[in-house]
């Protein structure tokens, strides 16, 4: 047994007495470990003591002369034993041997250890050293502590970070312990909340998310969760906060402020699924539903109704005291008819002045005829419109599943035609399909007769509305509507006869007629105007014929044309099928425009208006009309140019009728516009003269008024 | 004793208060009681507006000029004129201005003999411009009546400017030794206080000179002036080299852990960012010198973080002095960084590299400059002009016993030539100083030590070139008295630290790398 060994064991003996009587000094886990290695050395004398301590250790004599060195402290010093030993500590140059004299003296000299933080921020290194003068040696423990100065420096610097992002981005940062309640919160959007931070800590996270979803977590689960705050809308993001042991000593969330996004997705929904003039639910989102509905009847083998009602009188209405009344009575009698429902009960505004109501469940045709006497009364009443009162009746046909059809399409079918032999018999009235009701409908089918005619006979004209680039506020080219001038009826305007044409082969027919004559009438605005474009309505049945690409392009060569001159114009409702497609692909592969007229009141679907080859969108008149002052149309327009900007569409405003709004609209990004601000649609001699005019060098004008 | 109670009774006398706190080098205070002295009582304002020209003069020479021309009027007596007249020459010969200077002392000379000790202060000043102007005579009548000025800070101040004087006339014992007459007035005890700013200045020329000529006895002397001294922050400059010279001294003699323990109480009180960075590279050289690459890596590091900070614009002597030392230091490890620090010194000026022997036209500081420029073509990969401008430093160096710059000089051409003679030069040099641990890296210069991974230990170095050598394990054993066991350790660290795991890889690697 060396003496050296036995002086180490006294030191480690001294030492360990100094662990316990200085408590501040206590590493419990060392003082164990050495207590426990004493023990066994005790047994097994040639156990090296230093050895077994985690930390580095090396003891000086009283000449601060090195007498014994462990192998972390060979670690720590990058030196080996055998160069450490017998050296002065002051020829051992490192911080923590040399640099540490002047401490082992005072040390010394008080009796009292020393112990301080040895650090190497460059290298990253951080060692706790530890003085620990006896009787005449002194032993210095170095502990590497590197790891944990690392990790809380950087747990430190990444809640700065962290800080930094929830103060700026409208969220909220939050821990919470074991018991739910907060441990820490902070973040830029509790203001907005009327939170405070200080308020929370210490209370339970319920605040601002369900426990519930705290206590989810504790099993070591994420959650994303939405939550409401009053009217703010907050979407959480939460995970278990695990110690180093991967224990779960609470959970750490991040709460973002989605109230904006929560608007403009509900906005973008509604105008998807809703009508924007009644607020009831549009034509897409009634096709969802009968599907759904016919469906579900059929499995649990119930009856359904669809009822197609149709206002009486409401065109001249229109006509006579503009579209701001009608509307006003189509938002009135969409809020009648929506209290007669039944619960349970659907009702829809697909356009114009039809409704659809679809009658969930149905005893028989009794409860059909009830409902249809609480519509009809409920129209009855006047409709006060400002200073005036109206009166519009309705027109009601039903079709019963499975009775008169077991499909949508059946039901649709018959539904409308039941409705037109009620109108036929005068409105406000019931008729509830009956089989070959269709060819009863005499008024209708003789419209569709005349329909057939009127392009013999030339009936139909061709009037041409100014477009206008609204950044310059200059006429830029029309669009091409066709006009029905009816021997004993009058003009019927397209809202009429093209859905009846379509239901025949007509439209084609006509559509091709009105194309042609744009065309020739563009080849004259483009003597005056060699950039002047012109658009011209197509109908879904004119995408389906294959050589309407052909017909297209000959008419333009035909009159000299260049094809981006020219902009087919399609509903919503007419690209709503997948086969209009290669058709709209081939007069794409052509060079003429395509846009989406009547944009947000029908169908609309981000995801197919993406795939559908247009290079235009025409923003629907109603959403135009109160621009100014509704905060929804505008929110509406915003996106509808937003995504359209998204797509890389031109995008047209319709039914500008104030210079106010043409300037708001061109505001909120839209390029052109249209409406009677610019000019009603005119005759071809009329518009030619407009056109000329406006043309005009204003030199000349100047001359000639002189 | 009854001078004593004097002094502390006319405390209330704001003149000798002013004086002392300007002895002391308290210059605020001394500034503070002078504030408005120009309105004191006749006799008074002469005196007190002439001790705050002096004072302001220790600052800004200019100013104190600008200062003595606005109360010109104040000086009517005999004194009071030849006292104006000094100190405007003093200031004018300070800021360069010869003529100016010659024509105030022509008429201070007309009343040298009108004042008391007029024909002394005259021989003070006297020696001074003899100083100034290179006339290196130390023999010359007017030093011995300078020397024998009663005022012990003139007395002290002329044995120090004698000292540069025999400097000028390489007698550098000569030097060393008026030097130290000049500084043992700090201990002594008078009737008078010593001006502090002299002593200071002195006890810094001091402690450089002896350390670069590894004079033992002018340590002593410099380290027992510096003790008596009383340090105040506006001499902290002077204390600053004072202690970074003790810690170079101690480093050349064998005991780095005290050099280090020096160099960290002179950062502590650097006066400027320049010489904190200067502070870490003193430690991260004498760390490596120590082989603790790690520790001089740290210090590197931190020298670094500072340097971020300097603008590098000005062309003081102490910003390319650390420069040069940045680029040097850097050099082994980081070759790229070592370049821009050494464009940086190219941009800023290549003039004096050492402002205090510079101010004394010191052919040694010319050889500090040209030992600078070397370093930084060496760096920058030029080496002929490297070897022209260290060849030319270390001659100087040589002759004037500048051991330190010598052995550093001559190591540096042993890099770059390869040359034996170099070697044998720095070994030369290193023996001036006790057990100077230059003396081994001068023995391994050439070899290339840089290309040695910097975690081996001088010990490991030497063993991995023993491996390479062919030398066995067994022999290795018993040439380094180790176990087998603790041997084989040592050669696995040399083997990890060149990343190969055999002895033939390991040969390869150390030809590749130039080692072997």
């Amino acid at each position: 047994m060396s003496s050296a060994f036995l002086a180490c064991t006294a030191l480690a003996l001294s030492a360990i007495a100094a662990f316990l009587a200085s408590r501040w000094w206590i590493r419990g886990r060392a003082v164990m470990e050495a207590a426990r290695v004493i023990a066994a050395d005790a047994v097994e004398r040639r156990y090296n003591l230093l050895e077994a301590i985690r930390e580095g250790i090396y003891i000086v004599d009283a000449e601060l002369r090195v007498t014994h060195v462990n192998d972390e402290a060979e670690r720590l010093l990058r030196r080996t034993a055998d160069e450490m030993i017998g050296l002065e500590l002051d020829q051992l140059v490192d911080p923590l041997a040399s640099e540490l004299v002047p401490d082992i003296r005072a040390a010394r000299r008080s009796g009292i250890p020393i112990e301080r933080i040895h650090a190497f921020p460059a290298l990253q290194t951080w060692v706790e050293v530890r003085i620990l003068p006896a009787a005449d040696e002194t032993l210095i423990s170095l502990e590497d502590v590197s790891a944990q100065t690392i990790a809380e420096t950087q747990l430190h610097e990444n809640a700065h970070s962290l800080q930094l992002v929830a103060n700026n981005v409208d969220a909220i940062l939050w821990t919470v312990g074991r018991d739910g309640r907060f441990s820490a919160i902070s973040g830029g959007a509790l203001s907005q909340l009327k939170l405070r931070s200080e308020d929370l800590v210490g209370q339970s996270c319920s605040t601002l998310v369900a426990e519930d979803v705290v206590r989810d977590v504790f099993t070591g689960r994420h959650v994303r969760v939405e939550s409401a705050h009053g009217d703010h809308w907050l979407r959480h993001h939460v995970e278990p906060l695990a110690d180093r042991d991967n224990n779960i000593v609470g959970a750490v969330g991040v709460s973002i402020d989605i109230t904006e996004l929560k608007r403009t997705q509900r906005q973008l929904f509604d105008a998807a699924h809703r009508d924007r003039l009644t607020e009831l639910p549009n034509r897409f989102s009634l096709d969802q539903r009968l599907q759904e509905a016919v469906a579900l009847a059929g499995r649990e083998d119930k009856r359904l109704a669809l009822l197609f009602l149709d206002l009486d009188r409401f065109k001249s209405i229109n006509d006579t005291m503009g579209h701001g009344a009608g509307d006003e009575v189509l938002r009135e009698v969409g809020a009648r008819l929506q209290k007669c429902i039944r619960g349970g009960d659907f009702i829809a505004r697909p356009g114009g002045d039809e409704f659809v109501i679809l009658m969930s469940s149905i005893a028989g045709v009794k409860d059909i005829e009830i409902l249809s006497q609480r519509l009809i009364r409920a129209l009855a009443a006047p409709i006060q419109l400002d200073d005036r009162e109206v009166y519009v009746g309705v027109s009601i046909g039903a079709a019963v599943f499975p009775e008169h059809g077991t499909d949508a399409s059946a039901l649709t079918a018959h539904a409308d035609a039941a409705m037109y032999r009620a109108k036929g018999g005068g409105g406000s009235a019931l008729a509830v399909y009956e089989n070959a009701m269709h060819a009863e409908d005499a008024e209708r089918f003789a419209l569709e007769a005349d329909l057939r005619s009127a392009l013999q006979h030339g009936e139909i004209e061709v009037e041409y509305q100014p477009l206008v680039d609204l950044a310059c506020n200059q006429m830029v080219g029309c669009e091409a509507l066709a006009r029905w001038r009816h021997p004993t009826r009058g003009t019927i305007m397209p809202d009429v006869f093209i859905p009846i044409a379509e239901q025949s082969a007509t439209i084609v027919d006509i559509d091709r007629w009105v194309l042609r004559q744009a065309c020739a009438a563009a080849a004259t605005f483009r003597t005056i105007d060699p950039n002047f474009r012109i658009a011209v309505n197509l109908s879904a049945r004119d995408l389906r014929e294959p050589s309407l690409a052909l017909t297209v392009g000959t008419t333009l060569s035909e009159y000299d044309i260049p094809p981006h001159a020219l902009i087919l114009e399609i509903t919503e409702t007419a690209a709503l099928d997948d086969d209009v497609l290669p058709g709209m692909q081939r007069l794409r592969e052509l060079g003429v425009h395509i846009a989406m007229d009547d944009f947000g009141i029908g169908y609309s679907s981000l995801a197919r208006l993406k795939r559908l080859p247009i290079t235009m969108l025409k923003i629907d008149r109603t959403f135009i009309r109160d621009v100014t002052e509704d905060e929804s149309d505008r929110a509406i327009v915003t996106s509808i140019v937003n995504v359209a900007k998204a797509f890389g569409l031109r995008v047209v405003a319709e039914g500008i009728e104030t210079e106010e709004q043409a300037v708001f609209v061109a505001s909120l990004g839209c390029e052109d516009g249209q409406g009677y601000h610019y000019g009603k649609p005119q005759r071809f001699d009329v518009f030619t003269a407009a056109l000329r005019s406006s043309r005009r060098p204003k030199l000349r004008l100047v001359e000639r008024t002189a | 004793m009854m001078k004593e109670r004097r002094d502390v009774l006319a405390l209330d006398d704001p003149l000798r208060v002013a004086r002392a706190a300007q002895r002391s080098a308290h210059y605020d205070a001394a500034l503070g009681v002078l504030e408005g002295c120009e309105d004191w009582s006749e006799e008074l304002a002469e005196k007190a507006s002439l001790l705050k020209a002096e004072t302001l003069g220790r600052r800004d020479p200019s100013e104190a000029l600008a200062y003595l021309a606005s109360v010109d009027d104040l000086f009517v007596s005999a004194e009071g004129r030849f006292g104006r007249d000094i100190e405007c020459g003093r200031l004018q010969a300070t800021v360069r201005d010869f003529t100016s200077a010659e024509s105030y002392y022509a008429d201070a000379r007309v009343l040298a003999g009108a004042v008391p000790d007029g024909a002394h202060t005259m021989a003070y000043h006297d020696l001074r411009m003899r100083w100034l102007r290179r006339e290196c005579d130390p023999d010359a009548p007017e030093v011995a009546l300078a020397i024998a000025h009663p005022d012990p800070s003139i007395a002290s101040a002329a044995y120090a400017y004698r000292g540069w004087l025999h400097a000028g006339n390489r007698d550098y014992d000569a030097h060393i030794a008026d030097l130290v007459r000049a500084v043992s007035y700090a201990a002594r005890d008078g009737d008078e206080a010593v001006d502090v700013a002299t002593l200071a200045t002195s006890i810094h020329a001091l402690a450089q000179v002896a350390f670069e000529t590894a004079n033992a006895g002018g340590i002593a002397a410099a380290r027992m002036a510096s003790d008596a001294l009383a340090w105040t922050p506006d001499v902290r400059v002077q204390q600053f080299a004072t202690i970074r010279a003790f810690g170079w001294d101690a480093f050349m003699r064998g005991n780095p852990g005290r050099a280090q323990w020096a160099f960290k109480e002179a950062r502590s009180i650097a006066p400027s960012t320049t010489w904190r960075i200067m502070g870490h590279l003193d430690r991260a050289y004498v760390a490596r010198m120590s082989g603790n690459e790690f520790w001089a890596l740290e210090e590197l590091a931190q020298a670094d973080a500072l340097a971020f900070e300097m603008p590098w614009e000005s062309s003081y002597g102490e910003e390319r002095q650390v420069l040069v030392t940045l680029a040097v230091l850097h050099a082994p490890a980081d070759a790229a960084r070592a370049q821009r620090y050494a464009a940086l010194y190219s941009r800023i000026g290549t003039e004096s590299i050492n402002p205090a022997l510079a101010v004394h036209g010191d052919r040694r500081a010319h050889a500090l400059a040209r030992y600078a420029q070397g370093r930084i073509e060496q760096t920058l990969g030029r080496r002929e002009a490297a070897v022209v401008a260290l060849r030319e430093a270390f001659e100087i160096f040589d002759t004037a016993s500048f051991h330190f710059r010598a052995v550093l000089a001559a190591t540096a051409l042993a890099e770059l030539t390869g040359e034996d003679r170099w070697r044998d030069a720095a070994l030369a040099h290193a023996g001036s100083y006790p057990d100077c641990p230059l003396v081994a890296v001068a023995e391994h210069a050439g070899e290339r030590e840089q290309a040695m991974p910097p975690q081996l230990s001088p010990v490991q170095r030497q063993i991995a070139r023993a491996l390479w050598n062919g030398v066995d394990l067994a022999e290795l054993s018993s040439r380094f008295s180790r176990s087998l066991y603790r041997i084989q350790r040592q050669v696995d660290a040399v083997y990890a630290a060149f990343g190969v795991t055999t002895r033939t890889a390991l040969h390869d690697e150390a030809r590749t790398r130039g080692l072997a």
